[in-house]
């Protein structure tokens, strides 16, 4: 209905005739020649981004599809060699370790950060004394470098001498955790150090964003459920939870998207072979190493094809799940 | 208005993409008259500060890359170097990513390249030996050992020499002289067994007599273990395999003395600090008073000479022995730093000089100890830093930088991480030393495979 009126909707000024003034005079310039002088405005522009978006995304991201389908033979000469680097790829495990990997340390830190965000976003909504300030508080980790973040977590964690496990020691606690010395699934292991990392990185972005999500929910709503007799869950369970949803959305897929991608603080952490015991080493990582360290650029474009495959299958499942009802719902 | 906001817009894009375009010295190149007809010889040259300084520990000054600059220039008048600098930086940042794409886009004709042989295996670097050929002029400063121990295998030579060090960083087997003491143990020899390591840190880990402190008589460096662990085997015999004459790789990791390195290296990280496979350098406090480990096999030294040539006390205390050695009188990791030459470089003449000039000149070491604390690779080198050789075991320092191990064609390779993975495994208890070796053999034959 509203896209129909938009449809029909006629132009204020007309799309043949145009005002035009200069140093104290006005033109009015007609037909298609202006129509077209005033439209290439506009592409001129949308002009500098487009080309840096060509330069910078499209044509990297064909040539690393390109390269995916050879094998480098010498200085500046590459075999075409098909699908092998893909066939290659699906047989060795090391690439499907760092897939599970990434993908575990994806879940787990979604499955924190969004409860977490939610509840705390909820209580600094109440807040009425020095909101803004608890927020910049919580949103100063996202300003912060990730390798400095990393950096400073290295030795929160560090098992011997770290802020962390010094904590517990005060606290009388002798047999305390070996965090990023324990490759292992546990709550005390290196997944759950860099889960907590990120988390704590992250969080201040999430409570905003869920703060914004809560406070676009009508007031009336609230108003009427307590003239109803609602308690304070009720509220929460049935009418700030189903306004989140489109909120919880948005974060789970670009929190999902940032989470495949994770890069930096791992690698600061973990070094090029995901210490300890590969347990942090994310795809992106073993792209790098691969590429960068080993040298076997194709190889790395390989990996880099099967990233954006899946993340564009993300894409479309989140869409098709959930996007689609959304954009359905507010038209 | 319309029109005057499109000749804006369409000039301001023009100036910025001129100025995108336009190629931006980042070297500090001469700028002699004589010079301006010759093409100048870029070099990449990685971690040397951009400007002087002056050493926040020792007070020591720091001479920046100008100074290399300079000494160039002034006793090679003919020829134009340009010194292009860059960090060695973290990640995506860093260092490989810059060089690759530098030497993919003949962006400079010297690199300071680290992994250079297999740069060189994909027939991007000269062989060195080519241009020693057909220079009567040339001396081999650096000795046979050191040239040897830099052959690699490259499409046209079995054992082509892709290039020359520069300088080095060394390990050695580092030693805290007072721990000994408080322990009431004799101190290390200069050239340790493994067995003398072995009983040593076993009697030095557990509360100090004297302090009362929580003593380690042992440590390693959690994320790069691998070579430790390569020091340990490579002194009990054992051998990672060899080059084919194709330039294809046969590595065996699961052999018995590698499983019996592994299965010592596992008993031995008992004496670490339990955190010390988190962590990627030297333990907590070392070089300070506050240190709690006796015996580092494989520790990094040339960060710390500086240090231990400005205080007295500190150079009584942290006493160096050879790193283990191998029946062939080689061991610990081979870290010179190669110079090469980019197959694509245009003025290769010239270059050689200068690739000569900064491998072995005694002003270019000098310059590499003073700047970053780097050491020489040339013979004599004694001379060209006596503040080192005037060390209490200065001798060890600048001999064990001559006998370190071969370089290992498979250092940045899957083989490397596929060990290093294990061994963080098995030290962790999650494996066997056995179980490791035998995954660290799969993944490798798989990379193998594959090659």
């Amino acid at each position: 209905m509203a896209r129909q009126a938009m449809r029909t909707r006629k132009p204020v000024r007309s799309a043949d005739t145009q005002e035009r003034g200069s140093a104290g005079h006005r033109t009015v310039i007609t037909g298609a020649s202006g129509g077209f002088r005033r439209a290439a405005v506009w592409y001129v522009f949308v002009l500098p981004p487009f080309a840096l978006l060509v330069l910078f995304v499209c044509l990297p991201t064909a040539q690393t599809f390109l390269q995916s389908l050879y094998r480098e033979v010498g200085p500046d000469q590459q075999q075409f060699v098909g699908v092998d680097q893909f066939t290659k790829l699906g047989t060795t495990g090391v690439f499907w370790d760092a897939l599970i990997n990434t993908v575990l340390l994806g879940i787990a830190f979604l499955a924190l950060v969004i409860p977490l965000a939610a509840v705390l976003a909820a209580m600094l909504n109440h807040v009425r004394r020095g909101a803004t300030a608890l927020k910049v508080i919580y949103f100063l980790p996202q300003l912060t470098s990730s390798v400095a973040v990393a950096l400073i977590f290295l030795y929160v964690f560090q098992p011997d001498w770290g802020l962390l496990n010094g904590f517990l020691h005060v606290l009388g606690i002798e047999d305390v955790p070996l965090w990023l010395a324990e490759p292992s699934f546990g709550l005390t292991g290196s997944r759950a150090a860099v889960t907590i990392l990120a988390v704590w990185t992250g969080l201040g972005y999430f409570i905003l964003v869920f703060l914004a999500g809560i406070q676009s929910i009508p007031v009336e709503l609230y108003e009427a459920a307590a003239v109803d007799g609602a308690n304070p869950f009720q509220l929460w369970r049935y009418i700030t939870l189903p306004g989140l949803r489109p909120t919880i959305i948005f974060l789970v897929m670009t929190g999902a998207f940032d989470a495949m991608a994770r890069f930096s603080d791992l690698w600061t952490l973990g070094g090029p072979g995901g210490s300890p015991a590969r347990t942090l080493q994310s795809i992106v990582m073993l792209m790098y190493q691969v590429g960068f360290v080993s040298h076997d650029v194709n190889q790395a474009a390989a990996i880099a094809v099967v990233f954006f495959l899946i993340m564009l299958a993300l894409t479309v499942v989140a869409y098709r799940a959930f996007l689609s009802r959304e954009f359905k719902a507010r038209s | 208005m319309h029109s005057s906001l499109l000749r804006t817009l369409v000039t301001s894009t023009l100036m910025v993409g001129l100025a995108a375009c336009g190629g931006a010295d980042t070297g500090s190149g001469g700028s002699g008259a004589d010079r301006d007809s010759a093409p100048p010889v870029k070099v990449l040259m990685i971690g040397y500060p951009d400007e002087d300084g002056i050493d926040a520990v020792t007070g020591a000054k720091t001479p920046g890359i100008q100074q290399l600059q300079a000494a160039f220039d002034k006793a090679n008048p003919d020829i134009t170097m340009e010194i292009i600098s860059i960090p060695w930086g973290e990640g995506a940042t860093g260092y490989a990513p810059k060089t690759e794409a530098m030497i993919k886009a003949n962006e400079a004709c010297l690199y300071e390249m680290p992994a250079a042989p297999a740069y060189g295996k994909r027939g991007l670097l000269v062989n060195l030996d080519t241009m020693i050929a057909k220079d009567p002029a040339f001396t081999n400063v650096w000795g046979e050992q050191a040239l040897d121990a830099a052959r690699s295998w490259g499409p046209d030579n079995a054992k082509s020499l892709f290039y020359l060090p520069n300088n080095t960083g060394i390990r050695v087997i580092n030693w805290d002289a007072k721990l000994f003491k408080d322990w009431g143990v004799e101190p290390l020899s200069a050239k340790p067994t493994l067995q003398e390591i072995e009983s040593k840190a076993a009697r030095m880990t557990g509360k100090n007599p004297v302090t009362g402190e929580q003593n380690y008589g042992y440590w390693y460096q959690g994320k790069y273990a691998v070579w430790q662990f390569m020091a340990i085997a490579h002194a009990m015999g054992a051998d990672w395999g060899s080059i084919k004459a194709d330039g294809k790789l046969e590595i065996n990791w699961n052999t018995p003395g590698y499983l019996q390195a592994m299965e010592w290296f596992v008993r031995m990280s008992t004496y670490a600090p339990k955190g010390a496979l988190a962590t990627e350098g030297m333990p907590q406090g070392f070089v300070t008073d506050k240190n709690t480990v006796a015996i580092i096999p494989e520790g990094e030294q040339s960060y710390f000479l500086p240090q231990l040539i400005a205080q007295p006390d500190l150079r009584e205390r942290f006493r160096t022995s050879y790193n283990l050695k191998g029946p062939d009188g080689r061991g610990g990791l081979n870290s010179a730093s190669p110079l090469a030459m980019a197959a694509s470089c245009p003025n290769k003449d010239q270059a050689w000089t200068v690739l000569k000039w900064l491998a072995g000149s005694p002003e270019a070491q000098a310059y590499y100890f003073d700047s970053i604390g780097r050491l020489p690779v040339v013979e004599g080198s004694e001379k060209i830093v006596t503040p080192v050789a005037g060390l209490p075991d200065g001798a060890i320092v600048l001999d064990q930088a001559r006998t370190a191990d071969a370089t290992y064609p498979w250092a940045a390779e899957q083989p490397r991480f596929a060990l290093q993975a294990q061994l963080e495994a098995a030290i962790a208890g999650k494996v066997t030393p056995s179980q490791a070796l035998e995954q660290a053999q799969k993944e490798t034959d798989e990379w193998l495979a594959r090659q």
